[in-house]
């Protein structure tokens, strides 16, 4: 029974990410849904590679069931904060890295439960610089 | 570069250390594993660049394409068992991905068909509907289309054996992907090397962990373990490359939404080094093709 709520919920979780993707446009998709059912303060963590000559967008898909935005922050690999949307929780961010390095992003809710949807994109420098 | 579409498991918690514990102690007992045990695994997720992100990145490297480095679509009927076509649908898959970012379109369609064919024999065909294979033909001049349909179809493929609990099938598409991958970068390396793409080879130090985070969260079946002791090779000829790490303020440009993180990252390593990681990777390629 709980398996099938699991499953029910990450369906859900799923259905929230791909309904999501535009917010990416015009960047690619990375092609991957993150997704997770976030209760009472836990944190959801993403390793992932940001290369140096892409430009990456990061967008929030969900809230809280007390309709809190996602935080997400992203360490270096030595653990040091290097980005916070807690100032402004934004429906994206685009982030530049100056080297090709390992992050995790970390995201959570301040209060209540929820899923937790990101999608993530990328596109050239160039390509970046021209639509900007 | 690196390779492979997608994700992996991981934990809550509290500490990275009381998560890596608990998902290995669910690994040895996957059968029993409990919905709340696996609610708790899917919070850390490991994640492999994609092989069009890989394509990209090589083309900025300068590399000019060559389609002696694919895998032969002619050799696609020998791929009998069901570990052999999901390693070959990411090594094709990756093929894909090249031919798209540079535009070869004849092969990208070739490569697409060849992906729909491996993917009917694991039940994985139907994605590829002849629409879809209609859309992909119409498109031919539109790199940007070519992308997204490629990319939406993993993502469906990926979906669906998550969905069928074949999280084996996953790892095993990633890592033929990644390797195929790697495989291309070497090989035009060898032909003709740049600092450049010697550098893009060199970073894959970094995607490499991750590859291995995925294998080693992913059922065990012979054909992972294989290739988990053939990477973990690999993986000490990376080791010898050095990494050294500067932290800089991040800029915050909230007009844009834009976060510019200068950190830099200097790798250290020699030709000696990538042509031995060019002689393995092509080691571990062939043994899957």
């Amino acid at each position: 029974m709980m398996y099938l709520s699991h499953n029910f919920l990450m369906a859900q979780c799923d259905e929230r990410a791909s309904a999501c993707l535009p917010k990416l446009k015009p960047f690619n998709s990375n092609g991957q849904y993150y997704r997770v059912q976030l209760v009472d303060n836990e944190i959801g963590k993403i390793k992932l590679v940001f290369n140096s000559n892409l430009v990456y967008r990061i967008a929030s898909c969900n809230k809280s069931n007390d309709g809190k935005s996602l935080i997400i922050k992203i360490f270096d690999s030595n653990g040091k904060q290097v980005f916070s949307n807690e100032s402004d929780t934004a429906n994206f961010w685009d982030l530049q890295f100056g080297a090709t390095a390992q992050y995790t992003i970390q995201a959570n809710y301040p209060s209540g439960n929820g899923c937790a949807a990101l999608l993530v994109g990328y596109m050239s420098k160039d390509k970046y610089s021209e639509i900007k | 570069m690196g390779l492979g579409i997608y994700l992996l498991l991981g934990c809550s918690g509290k500490t990275t250390n009381q998560l890596e514990e608990q998902t290995q102690s669910s690994e040895d007992t996957k059968e029993t594993i409990s919905a709340k045990d696996k609610a708790k695994i899917e919070k850390m997720i490991y994640s492999i660049p994609s092989p069009v992100q890989a394509a990209i990145l090589l083309e900025k490297t300068g590399a000019r394409f060559d389609n002696t480095y694919m895998n032969d679509v002619s050799k696609v009927s020998s791929y009998q068992t069901t570990p052999q076509i999901a390693l070959n649908i990411g090594v094709y898959g990756a093929d894909l991905a090249y031919t798209n970012v540079y535009k070869k379109h004849v092969e990208a369609l070739k490569y697409f068909s060849t992906v729909q064919k491996l993917g009917d024999k694991i039940g994985i065909g139907y994605i590829f509907t002849p629409a879809l294979i209609k859309r992909f033909e119409n498109n031919q001049n539109n790199q940007d289309s070519l992308i997204s349909i490629t990319t939406d179809s993993f993502t469906e493929v990926h979906s669906h054996l998550k969905k069928n609990q074949q999280e084996d099938l996953i790892a095993l598409m990633i890592v033929g992907g990644w390797i195929e991958a790697l495989y291309i970068s070497c090989q035009i390396w060898e032909a003709n090397p740049s600092k450049a793409l010697a550098t893009l080879i060199a970073e894959q130090k970094f995607s490499l962990n991750d590859v291995l985070e995925v294998i080693k969260r992913s059922p065990k079946v012979p054909e992972l373990e294989k290739l988990k002791k053939d990477l973990t090779e690999l993986k000490a000829i990376f080791n010898k490359i050095q990494a050294t790490y500067s932290y800089e303020k991040t800029e915050l440009k909230k007009e844009k939404n834009l976060a510019i993180i200068e950190n830099q990252t200097k790798l250290h390593f020699n030709n000696d080094i990538i042509k031995k990681i060019s002689k393995l990777t092509e080691k571990i390629r062939n043994s899957i093709i």
